[in-house]
Formats: structure tokens, C-alpha cells, sequence
């Protein structure tokens, strides 16, 4: 009888361990994500530029304003995603002047929007409201993920706007080697259909991409992932955490069809940024004019972004002052994990101080103005 | 989990997991990232894309006829005039900016002096 009682009270328990865990992953969908304060200072379309709220006196914060800009797929509060777990957070109490460009969600009227677009019509913008409200002479830029391929783009394309830092995040540059993955093969030259994709649907669905790139890695992504959360339960913290994640990985939006058409086309299959073969408004993109300090952060574990794709670019770039560190993370760990917080973070923070700091008068006065 | 009683079937939960990952995680993950694979995705997609957008085409067609023999903005219309918003919005940025850099010409020293 004991063993019966003992049997029906482990069937329940594991019963509530499920209820709980389910209700868990239902309630991620509402997870309360990017909470640290801030103020929207601009906004264009849907593209909308934040800046956080300092928690520092003035005469304690870093002189020069930090902009994150992040990719086209996923949600920005991947750099907020909770109190204790926010880059932001955590940016700003180290006294830096932190400001977010978020694209927004581009609707059926931007299918026409080009990758191009994001960079001169919007960062360009954003970058001179940035620096006129900032009253700053110069400005950091870290950019994840596409927003690193974005940034880096624009650091290229406009060398008399004043970058004094450009800090890359698994940055998609170099499609020369392409991993052995699915995402990259279906991309490959007569697989996907980019036109037909693009026509069909006008914005290409974030979960069209998100399903791609779960894809990668199907047991983990689509059971591990909840396991992980089940072995967990009894931990509030890393509950909190994961559900956090869960949302901004569920909680997409779609890519402007012509941005994911000219990415895919100029990008990923004619390698046309490295190659030197691109061209906006008639001007050139050289990686060669980027002489900013430049830190290429590179995930070693990334199934999204390969090493190769990722660090070719320090030999095409002018910059004296170049590092790149390989983190032993994964794409999104990189910006979400335990180890992001605990080293990867402070570590940017310590590279990105000392260049933050006033420049002497004969230094800046070579500097230019971005208007 | 090996101090978890047998009988916990949340336990021989994870335990099944860890044991089926060992075998499928790796497998799965070279089965997906196969031409092969790629090549049945891809032709999948492409005939759901091809009915999808001949679907698409013709009720598009049909209701921009409808729309307009009812004297209201079509899709294509209302698209067109949002994209006509938005260069507006960012002529208006230039603007901003502009006035912004002949105040501040304005307000510099040197020009106050003179």
C-alpha cells in the first residue's frame, strides 16, 4: 500500500511540475522585458531612437554617447532583458551615455525599404539627432548581429561622421566560407527564391526566419529548450531568465522584403561588402576608410554566424587600434547568458572606458561633424 | 537524476530526453543541414510560394477592381501614399537639422562678436 501511495504522490507532483512548467512557458509570451528607464529622443517612421536614463551625476558619466543598434529580425530588448540581466543596465551604471535604435516593426509601406535604407535614410538620421541632442563631438557605435553588419556598413560608407569606437557583435560580414548549415544553404544560389519569397509576402514573417534558424539546431531548439526551462522550475531566478529569452526568441517581426532581398543577393551570395563591390548612391563602401577603434567580438559556439564570417574583417579595415576576442558563447549567449554577464560585459565596458573619455584639444580638433 | 525514485515520471522525462538527445541531437542536425534536406525544403516552399502568389495575384486584382468601382482607396493606393508620408517625415528630419546647424551658426561666439 505504501508503494502505491508513494507511486500516486510522485505521479502527482510530476503532474504539478508540468502544470507549472507549462504555465511558465505561456507566461514568457508576457514576460516584463526591457524595463530599464528611458526617453524616446527621436523617431522616423517606425525606426524610434531611445536614450536611457542615467543613474550617474554628469560628472561621473562617460563623455561619449554609446548607440546600440541591433538587426532587423529580432526585438531589441535582447540588450534590456531584465533588471540584473540587462547589457543597458549594466552599460549605464558604468557611467556610459547608452542610447538604443530600435527599427520598429516595418509594415506593408516599407517593403520597399533596402538594407541601403537602414543605413542612409535611418542610422544616418539617428546618428546626427543623436549627436546634436548629445552635444557630444563623437560617438560609439556597437552594433549585433545584422545591426553590426549595418554599423559597420555605415562606418564605411561615411568616414567624416565621427566614430570614435565601433564595437561589432557576431557580425555577419564575410559570406566568402559559408558553414555547413541548413540556413546557409538554403540561401545558397538556386535554392530560395528571394523574388518570390519577397512578392508573396511583401515583408518576409520574422517567423519564416525564426523557423530557419531554429532549424539549426532542431532537438535543441524545438525540445531542449523547454526542457532546459522543466529542469529549472525550481528556481524563480532562472525561470525569470529564460522566460526573458523565450519572449524576445517568440517575438519577432518581419524583414522589409527589399532589405531581405538585397541582403541575400549582395550580401550573403556576391559577398559584395568584402569583395569591395558595394556601392551606395554612388559612393563606395570601403572597409579600408574605417579607422574608428574597433573591438570584433566573435562567439565561438554561433550556428548563426560563423567565425570566418565574423573576423575577416579585421584585415580589411585601417583602424590602428583593432582586437578582436573569441567569447566561448553562442549567438544569443553572447548577449543573454550567466557569462555574458559575469565577463563578456565588464570586458566591454573596460575596453570601451578609456576610449570614451575627453581627447585632448589637438585631437579633436581634426574631428568633423556628421551634419 | 539517478537520485530521483524511478517511479517520478518527470524524472524519467528528462531522463528519456537525455538519453534520445545523445542519439538524435547530432543526427537530426546533419539530416537538416543536407543538400538533400535543403533541396526538399526548398521545393516545398516553392510550390507553396507559387500557388500562394498566384492566389494572392488574383484576389489582389479582383479587389483593386471592386475598390475602385466603389470609388475607395485601394491597398496599392493607401501603401503609396504611407511610403509618400514617410519621405515627407524625413524631408522634415533634413529640415529640422538644417535649422538646427543656422542656430547654432547664430548662437556661436565668433558670430555673436561680429
Amino acid at each position: 500500500m505504501m508503494g502505491i501511495a508513494e507511486n500516486a504522490r510522485q505521479v502527482e507532483k510530476s503532474y504539478l511540475r508540468m502544470a507549472e512548467g507549462a504555465k511558465a512557458i505561456v507566461d514568457s509570451l508576457d514576460a516584463p522585458v526591457g524595463l530599464t528607464p528611458k526617453e524616446l529622443v527621436w523617431s522616423l517612421n517606425k525606426t524610434n531612437l531611445y536614450r536611457y536614463t542615467p543613474t550617474k551625476p554628469s560628472g561621473e558619466r562617460l563623455p561619449v554617447p554609446l548607440l546600440l543598434v541591433y538587426a532587423l529580425i529580432n526585438r531589441t530588448f535582447i540588450f534590456d532583458l531584465a533588471p540584473g540581466r540587462s547589457f543597458v543596465e549594466f552599460m549605464v551604471g558604468e557611467g556610459f551615455d547608452v542610447y538604443l535604435l530600435d527599427w520598429g516593426r516595418p509594415g506593408p509601406e516599407d517593403r520597399n525599404t533596402s538594407f541601403d535604407d537602414y543605413v542612409t535614410q535611418y542610422l544616418y538620421r539617428a546618428v546626427r539627432k543623436l549627436l546634436r541632442i548629445s552635444g557630444a563631438p563623437d560617438l560609439s557605435i556597437l552594433g549585433y548581429c545584422l545591426g553590426a553588419t549595418i554599423s559597420t556598413v555605415f562606418t564605411a560608407l561615411y568616414p567624416e561622421v565621427p566614430i570614435r569606437n565601433l564595437i561589432l557583435l557576431t557580425a555577419p560580414i564575410d559570406f566568402a566560407e559559408q558553414p555547413e548549415s541548413s540556413l546557409a544553404l538554403w540561401l545558397q544560389e538556386g535554392r530560395l527564391d528571394v523574388d518570390r519569397l519577397v512578392e508573396s509576402f511583401d515583408n518576409v514573417p520574422g517567423e519564416l526566419i525564426r523557423h530557419w534558424a531554429k532549424m539549426l539546431k532542431p532537438v535543441e531548439n524545438f525540445v531542449g529548450a523547454y526542457v532546459n526551462l522543466f529542469r529549472q522550475l525550481e528556481d524563480k531566478s532562472a525561470v525569470q531568465g529564460w522566460q526573458a529569452v523565450n519572449r524576445w526568441v517568440e517575438d519577432v517581426v518581419p524583414v522589409a522584403g527589399a532589405a531581405f532581398r538585397q541582403f541575400v543577393m549582395d550580401y550573403v551570395r556576391a559577398n559584395k561588402l568584402v569583395r569591395g563591390q558595394l556601392e551606395i548612391d554612388g559612393r563606395p563602401v570601403d572597409l579600408g576608410r574605417i579607422r574608428a577603434a574597433v573591438l570584433n567580438v566573435v562567439a565561438q559556439y554561433d550556428h548563426l554566424v560563423a567565425q570566418s564570417q565574423a573576423q575577416s574583417i579585421m584585415g580589411l579595415i585601417s583602424s590602428q587600434d583593432k582586437e578582436m576576442r573569441v567569447i566561448p558563447s553562442t549567438h544569443v549567449g553572447i548577449m543573454a547568458s550567466a557569462r555574458a554577464r559575469d565577463k563578456l560585459w565588464p570586458e566591454i565596458a573596460s575596453w570601451l572606458e578609456p576610449r570614451s573619455g575627453r581627447l585632448p584639444l589637438s585631437a579633436k580638433a581634426g574631428a568633423s561633424s556628421a551634419t | 537524476m539517478s537520485e530521483k525514485s524511478p517511479s517520478d515520471p518527470f524524472s524519467q522525462m528528462l531522463q528519456l530526453y537525455d538519453d534520445w538527445t545523445k542519439t538524435w541531437s547530432s543526427a537530426m542536425s546533419e539530416m537538416v543541414a543536407s543538400k538533400g534536406f535543403a533541396d526538399s525544403v526548398t521545393q516545398q516552399m516553392e510550390s507553396g510560394l507559387s500557388t500562394m502568389g498566384l492566389f494572392r495575384r488574383q484576389v489582389n486584382e479582383a479587389m483593386e477592381q471592386y475598390l475602385q468601382q466603389m470609388s475607395l482607396p485601394t491597398r496599392r493606393e493607401v501603401l503609396n501614399l504611407a511610403e509618400r508620408l514617410t519621405h515627407i517625415e524625413m524631408r522634415l528630419d533634413d529640415l529640422d537639422a538644417k535649422l538646427d546647424g543656422m542656430l547654432d551658426l547664430l548662437r556661436s561666439p565668433r558670430r555673436r562678436a561680429t
